[in-house]
């Protein structure tokens, strides 16, 4: 009987765990919020929060007509962009703050592979790789000046294919997907992002 | 007498046998019916659990699929740029810390120690 109540257990703690997916136990997931203040007063210039049950059912609703993208979204979990403007009293902090969360980065396993700075622009990108995948990409800095832009992909990750997919896509300015947000209407799609294709 | 005495014992003999076979028919339910409970809530307890799940999805309009959609497109446009800018970035990072910068630290010791 102990034996029959031990696979029960088991079978509903699966089953609840698989439910939850709890996402910030997954070691490409970055709580930049725990490192990064952002200032009470500031923009939010674009957030995107997109968890695993919607990235499905994106998956499914472009497999036709674009499977490669469709199959690579499969492999996420979260899509998570945080961008927002710095006043220029600000800077210096959320700078700290940003090499904090690279110092940090590196001492759990992320490994490094750019940091470019120009100009006024400063882009850190990390890559969590286990075993021979990469599980998680973290980019983030100074897309301009006042702009910090933080970009988190959780998942199953081949950053050549974020390339090779991404490049066939035209990039709008950051505040256009906030704007969107306001009126999520399908015509403006055609406006923000164009496939070269 | 003897006639009572037989019935009395043919009596008790009757009921200890009814008494092995509930005992040998219980020894043979117990395993059947445990099992079988079990099966019968996990079998519940899955298809519940898988319910409640699929309910707990969010329901999503068009606009926000496609907004969402588009969402993605973006992030991967701009993972993309930013990994084309950082293309040639990364090859003098990796030439200046990896080759050059180690070159010159031999160099300089090797200088120090009067090698050269």
């Amino acid at each position: 009987m102990r034996i029959y109540l031990c696979l029960l257990g088991l079978l509903i703690a699966q089953g609840t765990a698989r439910a939850g997916e709890d996402i910030e136990k997954m070691p490409g997931y970055v709580a930049f919020d725990a490192y990064i203040t952002v200032p009470t007063e500031t923009e939010t210039s674009i957030e995107v929060y997109l968890k695993a049950p919607l990235l499905r059912m994106v998956s499914a609703a472009i497999r036709r007509e674009e499977p490669e993208l469709a199959e690579m979204i499969d492999g996420i979990s979260l899509i998570r962009v945080h961008g927002f403007s710095v006043a220029a009293r600000e800077l210096a902090r959320v700078r700290k703050e940003i090499a904090a969360l690279a110092a940090s980065l590196e001492e759990t396993g992320w490994e490094r592979v750019a940091r470019i700075r120009e100009g006024d622009e400063l882009i850190h990108v990390y890559l969590r790789i286990d075993g021979e995948k990469v599980t998680g990409l973290l980019m983030m800095g100074f897309e301009e000046a006042d702009e910090a832009v933080f970009v988190n992909i959780v998942g199953d990750i081949d950053p050549a294919q974020i390339g090779r997919l991404g490049s066939k896509f035209n990039i709008a300015p950051l505040d256009s997907l906030r704007l969107d947000r306001e009126s999520a209407s399908t015509s403006a799609r055609a406006t923000v992002l164009e496939s070269e294709e | 007498m003897v006639e009572e005495v037989y019935q009395r014992v043919r009596g008790e003999l009757r009921a200890r046998r009814r008494q092995r076979l509930r005992e040998w028919l219980d020894s043979w339910r117990a395993p059947l019916w445990r099992p079988v409970a079990v099966a019968a809530l996990v079998v519940v307890l899955a298809v519940g659990g898988t319910v409640t799940y699929q309910r707990g999805e969010p329901e999503v309009s068009p606009a926000e699929l496609a907004r969402a959609e588009r969402q993605v497109k973006w992030t991967l446009a701009y993972l993309s740029r930013m990994g084309r800018r950082t293309g040639d970035r990364v090859r003098d990072d990796v030439l200046r810390e990896r080759v050059v910068a180690p070159i010159q630290r031999s160099v300089n010791r090797a200088m120090a120690t009067g090698q050269m």
